[in-house]
């Protein structure tokens, strides 16, 4: 599935199918059932002009009804096609000549069928886009809310709340319809959302062009999106980065990381669910906010929605009336990494004046059941933390509800927000329906949540982007510099192509990687005595040495290895004994020769390894080498090629990194040196990769800064 | 909050033991007043529904209000089973030497004040409460408690402002525990959302009943059907492991929550109960020993807990089933059900051919079985497949992840549960959106044929949970219950323990501590010093051939570059001659060194390195870890632990959940390791741990070289206790 490459659409691209002033439903009916009427049935909070059509009535209901798109009043920013699969295509051509800004195409039975004549129907589609400049949702898809405008545009037989105006939220991007409606029902829980758009099949408009579109719409504030798979993963990137420089958080979900769940992804909207490293991979490149939960990307995207784009602190604060709660937070603080620093003297002077001698004026702090006893301490215990430098975050974990507590939790709420901090409120207890929540997760004050673990995972992610906005303001943006040598892909390319195996041999291979600049256990075959000291003098001592035959598999046991040469002299001996043996083990062997390596350092051992994936392009995979990679599949994944930081990101993420640091009194690996030769063979990757399918060095021997490449296999496409 | 309680265990109460303070027919209110905003009067609002009678005690009144006020516990006409004391700390303690006096069941003390303030007067304030439960056999809730919730009798017994509706329950329900007040109250609140509920029982400070004895009333209590407890800490753990067994006897999940896992976490508890938390691993084994299931997060214990409480006892099969009108919400409970290792077997031809007629042309007959959007607009094609799906014995649950909700949806639902059997299966129902609190979820959580959650990640999770503990019911069936049998020789505890005792060092010596493992029958590597030839070769002999040999001597510190070592000696020759070489090559290399003789140790074979290692722990006693050796366990963590003596089963056990068992089978052309005598050494050094656990605080064996059944323990480490 080779998607042709044309750029990702912004915002004026999509905004007449989105932000429409008018919107026409081809197929609209008198019968109530059809997806035509429940889609009008949704836009009765809709403020631009809604046309009907359809050749065989005049009028429906009261509304005029025309016989086509080019008959309209005036040009339709958005279609709806309402007609059966087969009347499609002829509708979508009708809007292109009409001058339609942009069709949603509701039918099923394309690409997610797999068959190939329904796959060419689906491209058929994404031809007339291209073609044309009309852009299509769908198909498969079912349809897209602009809230902000009361536009509803779907036949979704959910509860869609359109009758409130919302200008300012979260828009959130789906390929599958079902969940991006409901999980757009988080509305009438007062989650505030400005759009949901489902993408369905995605013909033409995909999910990036979607996020694109929102990074750049004044009515979103964070972005939320569910993802199965998609044909076009570097797209993604591109969208990240517009999100990033509009500073709109995107906060993600992906479905169809399980092998079964791929596999159900694919017969679900047809798309190539993809590795789920590599896809980490991709979101990290994005800055992408990754959950793993659906539940959990609503209230995030939501928390986004709500915190201050700059965090003003470094740590999160925790109290509660609970002491049981407060332990809770600071548990998942701890697991997800948001730093919970003591309070300054002067902070735990102010809360004292609110907490009793048997809580604590600590961080969590503790303000136990006797808060209730005073209706200043919980406003007073919040402000003096927000008051403190150093949280960016309050976090309040909420236990039993009763009548107060709303009130309670907006006072929490604007003694954070007035001191430019943002306050959380996570709700431990099992009253779901509470009265008064809704108000709560519908104010701008209060960040809400029903799970601690969410809770603390968001503030954790909001203050590791802040720190990677830090980086990215110092270091400027991500700036590839090649390492390799420039005649590298040419002299590379050539040596692949002249070999007549399809996997290199050990020395092709080597040859190969040499060309970029990667060190490798140099070898030279000779065919005497005096040969193999000069070998040996050249590739430096020690050497190990042995006999080249086919006919002698098992060297050892022939006699004809002999290891850690050291001199001239053991190297003139250790050739005439190898050859002896040779000739006494086997005395009609072919014998190419004696090959001369120099003796590897002893140190750690090191994997890396690549591949050309159809969908993602070129992947470098790093990892511990020997026994470590194949018992715990100890490894990291990034998009080649990369920088020599990403090179040292992926050695730190590496769960037995410590044997990189001088583990049991071994030399530490020089991890520059180390960086340096994986984003050289990144380089290869990228460079070779029309010609390249695998790509394995293991082992990267590393003592210290010496780093030599003892063994390596590639594949050829 | 003494740590040292192994020496003091106090078996916990029964059901019988706690009946008449937490079921109580009257309830005392100590301290009643008539300000509304006392705790007392708080407490007399709170208990409005309560079924049976309610006394006021107070010297200070008559009547408050309309009611009686009695002037002390004895003026009552009857001795009142439950007494709340809702004074001042200052006179909680004459209190409830009065209560005792009196003979009542049980009391609930409020104040605050006690160990939780790390204060040592504190403290034996609080040891002074623990002192006259146990002279007196008065049962004591606190202090630093807030109450309890007795569902059944519509008692809650509280001051808390949590607005709790304390009806009684449509049957048995969910019994929670709680270390910490407001969270369990708040636990409480799920009433409010339609969660059956029994009771919530918290105990503060727990200066008397603590939670494993709150766990033992519940399982002997007919109203409750599953237990749910959440804590940071408790002062004795194996309480927890025998009101475990209790619950598991009356066939009761415990569903545990255990708080303060991380270090900042674990000084913010200390400083809230004074609980010390022990490590998340000690604890995961106790939980594991416990048949406990054990849950990561707060909002997990519930819905976990209402779960098993509708779900039969024992799965007809393991294979789920998912159905619904969203591929994307399919996908999403594909996933989950693949990580929590939730099978999702396809449906047979015959089962296809029932579900073809529902099943959509853009839809998928298969599992997971997508019914498109057509499903949402028709109100056969959802609980016809539902149906199908749950016919016979091929799925033992069925999931139907919950997209949009609106009358249409709730009423598919509905029809589709129509055809659950509870006491077989059930429909469950992981809602995928955001609409938490939408029409019908109070309905469908109140439904015994519907598993509800929030999260498809959950959902999975507690059908992964259910199937682990159907697990260890069938291993008991097979196995009979837990039986440890000791192996190790009868002497073995007098002989090390005479052997540790005689070493003069606080960590004894390799040759120390090989000598005492050898005691209880663990394969170590033999040595002997010998000072001729002939001794050499009777040393030889004895250990068995091959063996080493090198000189021992504090004057010659690298014996390869002195050459004075031999290896791999098969002979007696060798082995002659080999002594001979070392003793002529150590004069040559120092003539002046002082020589204690020739070590002569078998070879030790080459094979897979494991470690095992054990410590004493203050709360949980000896505990035992075992792991693969060398890297593996430095680098990456990757041990398994369990609480000292194990069984063979949980040795084997052990090895079973190591990440790199690979290591054990062979790996890389290697003999596999014989996993019997590896599970009978680990047997034995588990026992060593336990019988010692007086002398000693740990023990290390790494590596112990495994080559197939050939295993020996290379080097040993015993540090004495100081």
């Amino acid at each position: 599935m080779t998607t042709p490459h044309r750029p990702i659409y912004r915002h004026k691209d999509l905004k007449r199918l989105f932000d429409p002033r008018t919107i026409a439903i081809i197929g609209a009916t008198p019968n109530p059932k059809a997806v035509a009427s429940a889609t009008i049935g949704h836009l009765d909070h809709y403020d631009g002009k809604v046309f009907r059509v359809n050749a065989k009535y005049d009028k429906i209901g009261e509304h005029p009804c025309y016989p086509s798109v080019k008959d309209l009043p005036e040009p339709a920013d958005c279609v709806v096609i309402c007609v059966p699969k087969e009347a499609v295509e002829a509708s979508v051509l009708e809007c292109a000549k009409a001058g339609v800004g942009g069709v949603v195409i509701y039918a099923s039975g394309y690409a997610e069928l797999g068959k190939p004549e329904l796959v060419a129907e689906q491209k058929r589609l994404g031809d007339i886009a291209r073609d044309t400049g009309m852009r299509i949702l769908g198909p498969n898809c079912i349809g897209f809310a602009n809230f902000a405008h009361g536009a509803a545009v779907t036949f979704t037989r959910g509860d869609v709340k359109s009758d409130e105006i919302i200008t300012s939220g979260i828009g959130l991007v789906s390929q599958s319809g079902a969940l991006a409606f409901s999980i757009g029902q988080a509305s009438r829980r007062g989650t505030r959302l400005s759009y949901v758009v489902a993408g369905g099949n995605s013909c033409d408009i995909g999910v990036p062009d979607s996020i694109a579109y929102m990074a750049d719409d004044p009515h979103v504030k964070s972005i939320m999106v569910v993802l199965e798979g998609m044909e076009d993963p570097s797209r993604l990137i591109e969208a990240g980065e517009i999100a990033w420089a509009a500073g709109k958080p995107v906060v993600l979900c992906k479905l169809g990381v399980s092998d079964q769940g791929a596999e159900a992804a694919l017969s679900h909207s047809g798309s190539l669910a993809g590795s789920p490293s590599a896809y980490r991979a991709l979101f990290e490149r994005s800055n992408i906010i990754v959950v793993e939960d659906l539940e959990a990307l609503t209230e995030t995207a939501s928390f986004f929605a709500k915190a201050p784009s700059r965090p003003k602190g470094k740590g999160v604060g925790v109290m509660a009336v609970s002491g049981g709660a407060a332990v809770f937070a600071t548990d998942k603080a701890e697991k997800y990494g948001a730093p919970m620093p003591q309070p300054h003297e002067h902070t735990k002077k102010a809360l004292e004046e609110f907490i009793p001698d048997f809580g604590s004026t600590r961080n969590p702090a503790d303000l136990t059941a006797m808060a209730g006893r005073d209706a200043k301490n919980i406003p007073g215990s919040a402000r003096a933390l927000a008051m403190d430098d150093q949280y960016a975050a309050i976090v309040w974990p909420q236990t039993s509800w009763n009548p107060n507590t709303g009130n309670e939790l907006m006072q929490f709420g604007s003694e954070c927000e007035a001191l430019g901090k943002v306050g959380c409120v996570s709700w431990l207890g099992g009253w779901v329906g509470a009265p008064g929540l809704a108000e709560v997760e519908a104010s701008p004050k209060v960040a809400f949540f029903q799970s601690t673990d969410r809770c603390l995972f968001a503030v954790a992610a909001w203050l590791q982007r802040d720190a990677k906005r830090a980086a990215f303001e110092k270091n400027g943006p991500r700036k590839l510099v090649r390492l390799s040598a420039a005649d590298a892909k040419d002299k590379a390319a050539k040596l692949i192509n002249a070999s007549k195996n399809t996997t290199l041999t050990e020395r092709e291979a080597k040859e190969v990687l040499a060309c970029y600049g990667v060190p490798v256990v140099g070898e030279k075959l000779t065919q005497s005595a005096d040969e193999a000291v000069k070998a040996a003098v050249a590739l430096g001592m020690p050497v190990a040495m042995k006999v080249e035959s086919p006919d002698i598999p098992h060297k050892t046991e022939a006699g004809v290895i002999r290891l850690n040469l050291k001199t001239a002299e053991d190297v003139k001996a250790a050739y005439d004994a190898v050859m002896a043996n040779a000739n006494k083990y086997n005395a009609k062997a072919k014998i190419n020769g004696v090959l001369v390596q120099p003796m590897a350092p002893s140190g750690t051992e090191i994997m890396v390894g690549g591949k050309v994936d159809p969908l993602f392009g070129p992947l470098i995979i790093t990892g511990l080498g020997g026994v470590l990679v194949e018992l715990l599949k100890d490894t990291t994944v990034e998009l080649a090629p990369i920088t020599t930081g990403e090179a040292k990101g992926m050695l730190a993420k590496l769960k037995g990194k410590a044997a990189l640091a001088g583990f049991r009194g071994s030399e530490p690996v020089d991890q520059d040196k180390l960086a340096d030769v994986i984003a050289r063979l990144a380089e290869f990757l990228a460079d070779q990769k029309d010609l390249v399918a695998e790509l394995d060095v293991n082992p990267l021997i590393c003592a210290g800064s010496r780093i030599v490449a003892v063994d390596a296999l590639i594949v050829k496409k | 909050m003494t740590a040292s309680s192994c020496s003091t265990y106090r078996p916990v109460y029964q059901h019988r033991d706690l009946a008449r303070l937490l079921n109580p027919k009257h309830i005392a209110i100590y301290g009643a007043s008539p300000n509304p905003k006392s705790f007392g009067a708080r407490t007399i609002a709170n208990a409005s529904r309560f079924t049976g009678t309610i006394y006021r005690v107070n010297s200070r009144y008559d009547k408050i209000g309309d009611d009686p006020c009695y002037a002390s516990i004895k003026a009552l006409p009857e001795s009142p089973d439950c007494v709340v004391l809702s004074v001042p700390r200052e006179a909680v303690e004459s209190a409830v030497l009065e209560c005792a006096e009196a003979k009542v069941g049980g009391v609930v003390i409020f104040a605050s004040g006690y160990g939780e303030t790390g204060k040592p007067e504190r403290m034996a304030e609080q040891a002074r409460l623990t002192a006259i439960a146990r002279e007196t056999g008065l049962k004591i809730m606190g202090p630093n408690s807030i109450g309890f919730v007795n569902f059944n009798r519509q008692a809650m017994v509280s001051f808390a402002s949590a607005s709790l509706l304390v009806d009684k329950p449509a049957g048995p329900g969910i019994g929670i525990v709680s270390q910490s007040g407001a969270v369990g109250f708040a636990l409480g609140q799920a009433e409010r959302r339609g969660t059956c509920l029994s009771h919530v029982l918290t105990f503060g400070n727990g200066s008397d009943i603590v939670m494993s004895d709150e766990i033992a009333y519940l399982a002997g209590d007919p109203e409750c059907k599953v237990i749910a407890g959440i804590f940071e800490g408790m002062p004795d753990p194996m309480q927890l492991l025998e009101a475990a067994e209790i619950a598991w006897k009356a066939d009761k999940p415990l569903i545990i929550c255990k708080l303060a896992v991380g270090q900042e976490a674990a000084t913010a508890a200390l400083s809230h109960t004074g609980s010390m938390t022990g490590s998340m691993e000690s604890w995961k084994a106790l939980f594991d020993r416990g048949g406990i299931i054990s849950v990561p997060s707060i909002e997990r214990l519930l819905e976990t807990a209402a779960f098993f409480a509708k779900a039969p006892a024992r799965p007809v099969s393991r294979g789920t089933a998912s159905v619904g009108a969203s591929g994307g919400a399919l996908i999403a409970a594909t996933d989950a059900a693949e990580f929590h290792g939730v099978p999702t077997p396809q449906p047979p031809e015959d089962m296809r051919e029932k579900l073809r007629p529902f099943v959509p042309e853009f839809g998928s007959l298969r599992n997971p079985c997508d019914l498109t959007a057509m499903a949402s607009g028709d109100a056969i094609i959802l609980p016809g497949a539902v149906k199908e799906l749950l016919a016979g014995d091929t799925y033992g649950m069925v999931i139907l992840p919950q997209a949009s909700l609106s009358q249409g949806t709730i009423d598919r639902r509905t029809n589709a549960a129509m055809n659950v059997d509870p006491t077989k299966k059930l429909l469950c129902v992981p809602n995928c959106g955001g609409w938490t609190n939408g029409p019908g979820m109070v309905e469908a959580e109140a439904d015994p044929r519907i598993a509800l959650f929030n999260s498809v990640d959950r959902c999975y999770a507690a059908i992964a949970a259910w199937h682990k503990r159907d697990d260890r019911r069938i291993s008991i069936e097979k196995n009979g219950p837990r039986k440890l049998v000791r192996i190790s020789p009868a002497d073995a505890k007098d002989k090390a323990a005479t052997l540790i005792k005689a070493s003069n060092n606080a960590t004894l010596t390799e040759r120390e501590a090989k000598e005492v493992l050898a005691c209880y029958g663990v394969p170590v590597v033999g040595e002997k010093l010998v000072q001729s030839a002939d001794e050499a070769v009777k040393a030889a002999a004895s250990l068995g051939l091959p063996v080493a040999m090198k000189v021992e001597s504090p004057d010659i510190p690298h014996k390869t570059e002195a050459g004075v070592i031999r290896l791999n000696l098969k002979t007696a020759e060798d082995v002659k001659a080999a002594y001979d070489a070392v003793m002529a090559n150590a004069a040559k290399y120092n003539a002046k060194a002082k020589i204690n003789g020739v070590l002569v140790q078998p070879m030790a074979p080459s094979g897979a390195e494991i470690m095992v290692g054990a410590t004493i722990d203050p709360q949980f006693g000896p505990l035992i870890v075992a792991g693969i050796g060398g890297v593996m366990v430095e680098l990456l963590k990757d041990s398994a632990l369990e609480l000292a003596p194990v069984t063979k089963l949980e040795a084997h056990a052990m090895l079973g959940r190591l990440r790199s068992q690979k290591v054990l089978e062979g790996f890389r052309g290697a003999e596999p390791v014989d996993q019997e005598k590896l599970a009978d050494i680990i047997v034995r050094l588990s026992e060593f741990a336990d019988d010692q656990r007086a002398l000693i605080a740990e023990l290390d064996v790494n590596p112990l070289i495994c080559a197939g059944s050939r295993i020996v323990a290379v080097d040993a480490l015993i540090v004495k206790k100081a």
